[in-house]
């Protein structure tokens, strides 16, 4: 994808040029009726500043050309994230979605960040690029979006744990119980063949390096079922943030006691069911996460 | 917000700024400004040198402690300011009020460096800069107002180039950039030059509508000997055109003389005689002649002419109230002249900075001192362009019986004179179109040239023009009109003065040289007054060679580019040029830099880099043939660290690398001492190329 950019346009342009006219048609009555012909091309060239300053920027501005050259994968909402940039010249980066505090930044590689504002992926930023090249007198501004070099997952802040969303049980009897960790901390039960969705940390490298294939712990089954979240988002838009701030409070309370947790949500290609085993495993889904729009899967 | 708090939040100093370009910049445009000043006049060069040294001490000062702002400095520098604005209001004063601005501008001149001078110590931040950079404008500004000539174009030049340098500095230091690149002050400069160019086209042309001011200085300050008298120069002199001729010239042209002799053409230069701010172009009257007798012009009957009358009491002078449109001359004398009084048409008033003028009753003028180079002076003439279909309605001319007489007198009856102007306007039914018609016929049977011989003693100049080979300069031109319209009747006189001259738009002043002196025709117009009328501009000139005539305008042309300007512009191009290749071909590392010397090194040596010889190599080929000295390193030493550092992956650091560098190129220095010499046979050229195509690779720095 490309950066699509609009016209550059001035900004606070009305005191800059009115006071310019105003300088620069006094100057010339001044010259006109001192007689002299060197003030007048000293004005001429005073014009020239003045133009060279006020236009100037707005060829600069076009010229400018922003791409993203990193950001993160994971983001929360509210929070900065910190976005690297390559421009072909000087300019001011503004965020606007999401928005972000203004950067002055010179040529070359430079960093600015966006504080997001919504729970969801980001494929693109728009930006507001700003120059008043050559000589600083008037911004000339433009509006651009471009393209991140991987999306940037949006999670959602944690807000208070809501029962509700426990399937089968009551969050406080979840949370009262010890729940024994899973495998990890204790000896495996057994190894087996990696399979594809397994979780890294679950790879046994001596029994890997035994068999010469990825071998992955077998998890010992705990004693009680595993809890279960279920997030149905009523919408994409604020309320259904509201719902996934909740679902991940309640995910972070019950990692912090037992994991993996079983975590059912809606993505665009259907329902996903699958443990999650850490507050970032859960902002992730929760970030992929959408509203219940009939889809199955 | 109250309003002290909002006036307390506008004062609030900026962050300090830390641009050292930005801070040369602004200080130059001040010197510059201070100096342009001083140049044309406004400030001493004892004040303006101090102010120079005093703005950079300044601006050194404010740069040191532009972090750290020495408490109640501000109360001290107000107090300075105000100082200077009590010391001003003492200056006006003294000037008897503000009708005169000429009196004002140098008490603003001080003013203005003063306070650029006080506020150059208290500039921390980049606002306090753009503020000095601002304020070198007004200075500019007050040197431009009296600036006459193109050699104020350096200072414009200077100051533009320092502007430029500091506007762009300080987008360089809001962006974070640094110092400007030489594309980005380049761009700006052509843009600078375009838009001022298009300005001084488009804007309407500076013009004199100031009535507060008339210009007036004298030049020299000897009276002339005899009253109304005429004098050339300063030293009163009245020459000859020739030894022996009998005739005589003031200021360099017989128009300029009491009679006016039409026999012989002075060879006049192209040497500046003066400079002429006016609203309008006009042929500049020196004077007129009613009296004609076959050969010279003189200017008084003096039977029927009341004479020169002598003005007193100082100027203004006020000479006649004639009437149509105003129009202001202000004279600049750059050569001494005749104490001839110049004006366009009829002049109502004069300020000369003397007490007594001359003045005739054809409104010539003569001042009583004499007019040396540097003398000013104004004029306020009667302009009345009349149209064409205005004259054509105009009545036949009738002046009193005395004047009539006086103005169509003639030495002799010039009867093939009279035919022939009959004939030529015997179609012809009012005065306009008769002189429409004389000057048609002339300008189809007669040819401009100054090369004849003079005309011999006794000779009719009318008779010999027009019934010769009607070949002639604009005196006899001019002349047999006047004849002409004489013997019609028609009331005319001749006039002689200069051509309008070059108009600069820059100076917004006409420069006329000695070569645009002239002589033209006056003919009475009944309610319009005296109209000139200039046969001479529609006379071909005499067998015009097409390649002479080619290289006269080529001249020409040069002649008109501004010297100084396409001098300085050319200059920078070059230099911007040099700096950009020596850029290209310097090299880009430190290394690359040590190979060079190196390369260079073993050539004044006698040995030929190999094109697969590593830099070490060579290295010890160059220690073998010169060992290095005591205490001095080895080229191999040299060689070492610069390939440990090319290929090693070692960054030198700066010092290391400014030492590694100068050890090289002084073992190149040493070399070129010792060296006997080249081989036979190998040029500097081929030495070069050789250098830079036979680099060991390897050795180019990364």
């Amino acid at each position: 994808m490309r950066p699509r950019g609009g016209w550059p346009r001035p900004t606070k342009a009305f005191g800059p040029i009115a006071g310019s006219i105003v300088v620069l048609l006094g100057w010339t009555a001044v010259a006109h009726n001192s007689g002299s012909g060197w003030v007048q091309a000293l004005g001429g060239l005073l014009a020239g500043f003045v133009v060279a300053g006020l236009v100037g920027p707005s060829i600069a501005c076009a010229r400018l050309r922003v791409s993203v050259e990193s950001n993160p994968g994971d983001g929360t909402v509210g929070r900065r994230v910190a976005i690297g940039v390559r421009a072909n010249g000087p300019l001011r980066i503004e965020p606007v979605v999401p928005p972000g505090p203004a950067e002055v930044l010179g040529p070359g590689v430079g960093r600015f960040a966006v504080v997001p504002t919504r729970r969801g992926p980001l494929g693109e930023l728009t930006i507001v690029v700003a120059s008043a090249a050559p000589f600083g007198i008037l911004w000339w501004r433009k509006r651009v979006v471009v393209p991140l070099v991987r999306p940037l997952w949006v999670a959602p802040v944690a807000g208070p744990p809501d029962p509700g969303l426990l399937a089968g049980s009551t969050l406080g009897a979840i949370l009262d119980r010890q729940v024994p960790r899973d495998a990890r901390f204790g000896e495996p039960r057994g190894v087996r063949p990696y399979e594809a969705g397994d979780p890294r940390r679950l790879v046994h490298w001596p029994a890997t390096a035994h068999r010469g294939e990825l071998m992955v712990r077998e998890a010992e089954r705990p004693e009680a079922a595993v809890p279960e979240v279920w997030v149905l988002l009523p919408d994409d838009g604020p309320a259904g943030d509201l719902v996934a701030e909740r679902a991940l409070g309640t995910l972070l309370a019950l990692l912090a006691r037992s994991a993996p947790v079983m975590l059912a949500t809606i993505e665009r290609g259907g329902s996903c069911v699958e443990p999650v085993y850490s507050p970032t495993d859960a902002g992730r889904r929760l970030a992929r996460a959408v509203a219940n729009r009939g889809s199955t899967g | 917000m109250s309003l002290a708090g909002r006036i307390k939040a506008a004062n609030k100093p900026g962050p300090p700024e830390h641009s050292v370009l930005l801070r040369v910049a602004a200080t130059g445009a001040l010197a510059v400004g201070i100096a342009a000043c001083a140049a044309e006049g406004e400030l001493s060069v004892v004040v303006a040198g101090g102010s120079i040294v005093a703005v950079v001490l300044g601006n050194l000062f404010s740069y040191r402690r532009r972090a750290r702002p020495l408490p109640g400095l501000k109360v001290v520098l107000a107090v300075v300011a105000v100082v200077a604005f009590w010391r001003f209001y003492l200056a006006i004063s003294a000037a008897h009020g503000v009708t005169n601005l000429a009196a004002v501008e140098g008490p603003l001149a001080v003013l203005f460096t003063w306070i650029q001078v006080t506020h150059s110590f208290d500039v921390p931040s980049r606002r306090d800069l753009a503020f000095s950079l601002a304020g070198s404008v007004t200075l500019m500004a007050v040197a431009a107002a009296q600036a006459l000539d193109m050699t104020f174009a350096l200072y414009v030049i200077a100051w533009a180039v320092c502007a430029l340098v500091g506007m762009t500095a300080m987008w360089g230091s809001i962006s974070g950039v640094g110092r400007p690149r030489l594309r980005t002050l380049v761009v700006g400069a052509l843009t600078l030059v375009v838009v001022a160019l298009a300005c001084i086209i488009a804007l309407p042309a500076p013009s004199v509508s100031s009535r507060l001011v008339f210009p007036s200085a004298i030049g020299g300050d000897v009276s002339i000997a005899s009253p109304a008298g005429l004098e050339g120069t300063a030293s009163g002199a009245t020459f000859p055109v020739h030894a022996g001729s009998g005739r005589v010239a003031v200021g360099g042209f017989l128009g300029f003389a009491g009679p006016l002799d039409t026999a012989v053409r002075g060879a006049l230069g192209r040497e500046l005689v003066f400079r002429v701010r006016a609203t309008q172009p006009s042929f500049w009257v020196a004077e007129t002649f009613d009296n004609w007798d076959g050969q010279s012009w003189t200017e008084v009957a003096a039977k029927n002419h009341p004479g020169w009358r002598e003005i007193g009491g100082g100027p203004p002078f006020a000479l006649s109230s004639a009437g149509g449109a105003q129009d202001i001359q202000t004279f600049y004398l750059v050569q001494p002249g005749p104490n001839l009084v110049f004006h366009a048409e009829v002049a109502s008033s004069v300020w000369f900075p003397a007490q007594r003028l001359f003045v005739d009753a054809d409104g010539n003028i003569r001042s009583g001192t004499s007019m040396g180079s540097g003398s000013i002076y104004t004029v306020v003439s009667s302009v009345d362009n009349a149209t064409t279909a205005e004259l054509a309605e105009a009545p036949a001319p009738k002046l009193s019986p005395i004047d009539q007489a006086r103005l169509t007198e003639l030495p002799h009856p010039y009867p093939r004179v009279a035919a022939l102007a009959a004939k030529i306007t015997a179609h012809a039914t009012n005065t306009e179109a008769k002189v429409l018609a004389l000057e048609h016929w002339m300008s189809i049977h007669t040819r401009y040239t100054t090369d004849i011989p003079p005309l011999p003693k006794g000779a009719d100049t009318v008779d010999e023009f027009l019934f010769g080979d009607r070949r002639g300069f604009c005196e006899q031109i001019s002349t047999s009109l006047a004849v002409m319209l004489r013997t019609l009747g028609i009331p005319t006189r001749e006039a002689t003065g200069y051509v309008p001259g070059s108009y600069n738009p820059i100076t917004d002043l006409y420069s006329v040289q000695a070569k645009d002196a002239h002589a033209w025709v006056q003919v009475w117009f009944p309610g319009f007054g005296w109209q000139s009328f200039d046969p001479t501009a529609l006379v071909a000139t005499v067998n015009p060679s097409p390649a002479a005539t080619l290289g006269h305008d080529a001249i020409r042309a040069l002649h008109r580019v501004p010297l100084v300007p396409t001098v300085l512009v050319a200059a920078a191009l070059a230099l911007a040029f040099f700096v950009a290749r020596r850029r290209s071909q310097a090299p880009a590392t430190p290394q690359a830099a040590v190979s060079a010397a190196l390369e260079r090194a073993a050539r004044r040596a006698g040995l030929d880099p190999a094109p697969s010889e590593s830099l070490s190599g060579l290295a010890a080929r160059i220690d073998a043939h010169a060992p290095p000295p005591a205490g001095r390193p080895d080229a191999r030493a040299i060689a070492a660290v610069a390939e440990e550092s090319a290929f090693g992956g070692r960054a030198l650091a700066g010092a290391v690398a400014d030492r590694l560098v100068s050890d090289a190129r002084a073992l190149a220095r040493r070399m070129s001492r010792r060296s006997p010499g080249r081989r036979p046979g190998q040029r500097g050229s081929e030495a070069a190329s050789a250098s830079s195509n036979e680099a060991p690779a390897a050795s180019r720095g990364r």
